[in-house]
């Protein structure tokens, strides 16, 4: 009982810091948030791109930054079905456990007095 | 209860459920893969809203769902409502879980960090923490207790999840606001969209269902231990009174 409590505190433990570990390392300003959600196929209309103000900044200096957008996608979805089947099993496992003991208490209770 | 046999021996409600749920991720991922273009800003990566959103729907209709249940049993306590309640939250935090996950892998792109303790990622954490918490209460304190407390923390959950809803609006914040703005332009993205939700939505449903079966199926026991006790305690007097030891 006592290794399943320690288990189950060292879980939550392990969960509570993996998860506040990203935010509390964050430090960079976000940009502002996104309002529209357009197919890559349509071009911007030109006399949206002619109506930009001019940088404020010599954008030569920067490297752009390539971030590859597909390890994003699979880790998200790879995490997401992790997880969820992940969930389903341990649901199932657990399930098939206890319809195996109340079966077992099922058939002592049924079990006529005098047979042990 | 003695004698009765095992609750819902094949579960045909569930097993149907969870053969739409299924029906319904496979076509969602289909359309999310296949049918959607990638967006003109985030490119590929904006895919991973597509069922974002489902699972934040998910987690707050499982969350207010389940907070509401919790106040109920804490008024006029019941087994049902106690196990119904207890799945509802312990599927959001799953889905919580997930919420948080995909959030800052699509935010790392978006808006170049990973995370901003802004209103609606700082309160999806906090309701996160408290569903764990109600988790960790039930799951280490077993008895009338442990209940009470953790359906009296997981009433706390309903207004973070009606506060995460509102915390844009109200407090404004980077998060996108594509929905309610109608910014979704594509008819295939729209559809990719909605299958996601209801696809999300049907799959927290099967999960509710199958952790309130097993909820369930751990009162049955109990009530079949208690019932084997007093069996074996009537027996253990009755052989006393036939030794003549007790009146």
């Amino acid at each position: 009982m006592m290794r399943v409590v320690f288990f189950r505190s060292f879980f939550f433990a392990t969960a509570c810091a993996a998860l506040l570990a990203p935010p509390a390392k964050a430090d960079e300003a976000p940009s502002a948030g996104q309002a529209k959600m357009a197919p890559l196929s349509v071009p911007p209309a030109p006399q949206a791109v002619a109506s930009l103000p001019p940088p404020s900044v010599d954008l030569a200096k920067y490297k752009e930054e390539s971030l590859p957008g597909g390890p994003l996608l699979v880790a998200a979805y790879g995490v997401m079905w992790l997880l969820i089947g992940g969930s389903i099993v341990r649901l199932l496992l657990r399930q098939s456990k206890l319809e195996s003991e109340i079966k077992i208490l099922q058939d002592r209770l049924d079990r006529p007095q005098g047979q042990a | 209860m003695s004698g009765s046999p095992l609750p819902h021996p094949r579960p045909i409600g569930l097993i149907a459920l969870t053969a739409v749920a299924i029906a319904l991720i496979l076509a969602a991922l289909y359309v999310i893969a296949a049918v959607a273009p990638p967006d003109v800003t985030l490119g590929i990566v904006q895919k991973i809203f597509y069922f974002h959103v489902g699972s934040a729907f998910a987690m707050l209709i499982c969350l207010s769902a389940g907070a509401v249940l919790s106040l109920i049993d804490l008024l006029s306590p019941s087994d049902r409502i106690d196990a119904l309640a207890r799945s509802l939250i312990e599927t959001g935090l799953v889905f919580a879980l997930l919420v948080l996950t995909s959030g800052p892998l699509w935010a790392r792109k978006s808006w170049g960090a990973w995370w901003t303790w802004e209103p609606r990622l700082t309160l999806t954490l906090l309701v996160m923490l408290v569903t764990l918490g109600v988790v960790a209460v039930r799951s280490l304190a077993q008895g009338p207790a442990g209940r009470r407390i953790g359906a009296a923390m997981a009433t706390l959950a309903g207004p973070t999840s009606y506060l995460i809803h509102i915390a844009v609006q109200k407090w404004g914040g980077t998060h996108p606001q594509v929905i309610e703005g109608g910014g979704i332009q594509n008819s295939a993205m729209r559809i990719a969209f909605w299958l996601g939700v209801a696809a999300l939505l049907t799959l927290a449903a099967t999960l509710t269902a199958l952790r309130f079966r097993g909820l369930r199926l751990e009162q049955q026991l109990s009530l079949l231990r208690l019932d084997i006790q007093a069996r074996d305690l009537r027996r253990a007097r009755k052989a006393l009174q036939l030794k003549g030891e007790v009146q």
